[in-house]
């Protein structure tokens, strides 16, 4: 327990060096060196009546998101890309009180050398795959190509801390073998540990393939296991086949035990061992060039029974150019004990090249009613407009009626700003 | 009455919905031109008639589409006629095309050169009156251009500008039909680096970044079209989802996120005077909704409002020694010896060595 503060203090120590160390070599190198540079900066103002402790707050957040990448290509290395991405914001409660937030999304610097044999990324970022699944680190991963497609990846770091959520971890660690037979076909093993409070949180072992024996199949396999647990903690098994381009089935099984997914440093994780199934299909169906419709079905059994859960989805495209859609959608899930019934039907419109249009109506029935209540229903307005040289606007509407809240209107307003800037024409 | 009221808000919502859409299609879009290629083709017209500047082109990038003047060639007396509603779907509002990004890297003048002007080589199927224009397909090119090596390395840039800025979503082997959204993970744990040869961390990050402001529904409103898992009132379903799949709701959120906000509502175990959201008969141990057999069944439940570590409640009544007893599963001891509890810190919130 006594090296809990240290270790909190070499996490903040390790954050500030990788945001100072990404920002300083993003101005740096990003106006400097760069090839190219890509801009996305977005503007987002939000406005809701916020019900809380007795009283009807009107709340209006502002968000300021920057995102930024630059790539430098030179003889001596096969790339360089440089991405920040972050935030800002205020949450003005108006009359009463304002909320100033931030945080960094991602801010790394990936380096490929040795004509694409070693890539390295450090910083703030994602690590994909096998046992990580999607984790997002503060560290460094580094992947490398040892003989035609067999490579290996290693990675450490400190896992991201979930904003308004506790530590999911002081560090983690990890690697993945891989043999990658060709662009779709790949095999993989992998190790994840992750250690929490001075203990390991979580420490799996994963198998993961993705076999397409012809264009039109797809397997794909995955086994994660929980070694302390000796259990396996995730298996899921999938096909797909596209027998042609308007017609496509799938069918998977998917086994969970939700208990491991609790970090074993958690007082809850010594009370259950539960397994949950899934196992069901989908089908896709294109009759004509301007229907498509989606289906699929699972029967879910865990230890409370057996349920359903699946839907249906149809849209439909109108107009001269299919500048009009209009889709139908209707899902369930029905468990044990409660389930609902949505209903959602949306279009889309493309008025003129640069205006664009969205309406809504989305329903949920439910089997149990909460708070006296057994609907809800959400309608939404969205006008689009490209203002050109990179800019948009979207301006949205919000109207809800739910169990929560009686009735609530929001609104959104975004103005996003999207450009590329290319200095050298190069190419590799 | 409310429910009276919502049957014709619905009913409202779904017309409006529907008489928009009819609406739109008629007058929406803008203009465009009713060129048919069939009929051309009937006419025995040869493509470059039209395509002229394509002959010569060395990349995608330039105008290709014939000029008005090149119609009029042949059209002149329908414009004389004021039969402008013969080429233009909506002649009162004159557009010009809308130019796309050029997103391949392909010299048309090699490729008619070695096709011997046989156009229909890679355009396989050609676009007609009222429909939208149609690409050839990779298949066309992979008839001549056999890049196993290439495709393997997953090397796209030799043909491919930027798969990232300009992604194009492939037909076949990674096949994004259907509900994606939902799927894609099976996709991205085995191949993360052939996702990664179209798909930005950044686009990751949209929805699995732990840092990120909001949800991605408040981000990009405008994306109606996208299955995205949060979108209507997920508050209202949220039990239900969990109940039904609790380990796609731990993968991202952890407990402690649950906790936040069930402290907020006065139902969790660490708000100052907690509701009590249990059913009748939950402390009686021969009762269906005895707690026991509900934490069996659903620990993720128990967990998002109780685990406070050693000031969790169950630590009060299941420790050694107290009225609770072992709450371990039945195999739990095959697994786990006493050793353990020199190791793990956490056993001892419960034991004593």
């Amino acid at each position: 327990m006594a090296t809990r503060p240290l270790q909190r203090r070499l996490r903040s120590l390790w954050k500030g060096l990788c945001c100072g160390l990404g920002s300083g070599l993003l101005l740096w190198q990003g106006v400097a060196q760069a090839d190219s540079v890509e801009f996305n900066v977005s503007t987002l103002l939000a406005g809701r009546a916020d019900p809380r402790d007795g009283e009807v707050h009107t709340v209006v957040p502002v968000y300021q998101s920057l995102g930024a990448q630059a790539t430098i290509l030179r003889p001596y290395f096969d790339s360089i890309h440089i991405v920040m991405s972050g935030w800002g914001s205020v949450q003005l409660d108006i009359g009463r009180s304002e909320y100033w937030s931030g945080d960094i999304d991602l801010g790394y610097i990936d380096g490929s050398f040795a004509k694409k044999r070693l890539q390295v990324r450090v910083g703030r970022q994602f690590v994909m795959g096998g046992a990580a699944r999607s984790a997002q680190l503060d560290g460094a991963v580094t992947t490398l190509q040892l003989y035609k497609g067999l490579g290996i990846t290693a990675y450490g770091g400190i896992p991201v801390t979930p904003r308004f959520s506790a530590s999911r971890g002081d560090a983690m660690f990890g690697g993945r073998m891989f043999y990658r037979h060709s662009f779709d076909t790949e095999v993989g093993l992998s190790f994840n540990q992750v250690m929490g409070e001075g203990r390991a949180a979580r420490q799996d072992l994963a198998v993961d393939a993705r076999y397409v024996p012809h264009p039109q199949i797809a397997l794909t396999g995955y086994t994660l296991y929980a070694i302390p647990e000796a259990r396996v903690a995730e298996a899921d098994f999938s096909v797909t086949w596209l027998p042609n381009l308007k017609l496509q089935f799938g069918a998977d099984y998917r086994r969970t035990a939700p208990d491991l997914f609790l970090p074993l440093n958690s007082i809850f994780s010594v009370f259950s061992q539960e397994t949950r199934d899934e196992v069901g299909g989908t089908v896709y169906l294109r009759p004509i060039s301007r229907l498509r419709i989606y289906g699929d079905l699972r029967a879910v059994v865990n230890l409370e029974g057996a349920g359903a859960r699946g839907g249906v989805k149809a849209t439909v495209a109108l107009g001269p150019r299919d500048h009009t859609t209009l889709s139908a959608e209707l899902r369930l899930l029905k468990l044990p004990n409660n389930g609902y019934v949505q209903a959602r039907l949306y279009s889309t419109h493309r008025l003129h090249p640069a205006w664009f249009v969205t309406l809504g109506a989305n329903s949920y029935f439910l089997d149990q009613p909460i708070n006296g209540q057994g609907y809800s229903f959400t309608g939404t307005g969205t006008v689009a407009a490209e203002l050109g040289r990179g800019f948009r606007l979207v301006a949205t509407g919000f109207a809800d009626v739910t169990p929560f809240v009686e009735r609530r209107v929001e609104f959104v307003v975004k103005l996003a700003y999207h450009a590329t800037q290319t200095f050298r024409e190069v190419s590799k | 009455m409310r429910a009276f009221r919502l049957r014709w808000l619905l009913c409202a919502s779904v017309l409006l919905l529907v008489a928009c859409a009819t609406y739109w299609s008629k007058i929406g879009g803008g203009d465009s031109i009713k060129a048919s290629h069939s009929v051309h083709a009937r006419a025995k017209l040869d493509c470059l008639v039209c395509h002229e500047p394509i002959y010569d082109a060395q990349s995608l990038t330039g105008d290709f589409l014939p000029k008005e003047q090149k119609c009029l060639e042949c059209h002149e007396d329908n414009k004389k006629k004021g039969e402008c509603g013969y080429c233009h779907t909506d002649p009162t509002r004159p557009l010009t095309y809308r130019r796309e990004p050029s997103v391949l890297t392909l010299s048309h003048a090699k490729h008619i050169e070695r096709t011997k002007e046989d156009c229909t080589r890679c355009h396989k199927t050609l676009s007609d009156r009222g429909q939208a224009a149609v690409a050839p397909t990779m298949d066309s090119c992979l008839g001549c251009h056999p890049h196993q090596q290439e495709f393997d390395q997953g090397s796209c840039g030799a043909c491919h500008k930027d798969l990232k800025r300009y992604p194009q979503k492939p037909l076949t082997r990674f096949s994004h039909r259907g509900n994606f959204v939902l799927g894609h993970a099976r996709a991205a744990r085995s191949t993360p680096e052939s996702c990664a040869t179209c798909h930005e961390q950044s686009s990751c990050a949209d929805c699995h970044a732990k840092t990120v402001l909001g949800p991605i529904e408040l981000k990009f409103p405008e994306r109606a079209d996208s299955d995205l898992i949060h979108r209507g009132d997920f508050l209202g379903r949220h039990s239900m989802e969990s109940r039904a799949d609790p380990a796609s709701c731990l993968r991202c959120h952890g407990t402690s996120f649950c906790e936040r906000c069930h402290s907020q509502q006065g139902v969790s175990g660490r708000s100052d005077n907690p509701r009590n959201p249990h059913p009748a008969g939950f402390n009686t141990p021969s009762h269906p909704q005895f707690h026991g057999l509900a934490a069996r069944r659903n620990i993720s439940s128990c967990a998002s409002c109780h685990d406070q570590g050693p000031r969790s409640n169950c630590v009060s009544c299941h420790k050694v020694g107290g009225l609770g007893g072992s709450p371990h599963p039945p195999e739990w001891t095959e697994r786990h010896d006493r050793q353990e509890i020199l190791r793990n810190g956490m056993c001892r919130y419960c034991h004593t060595l």
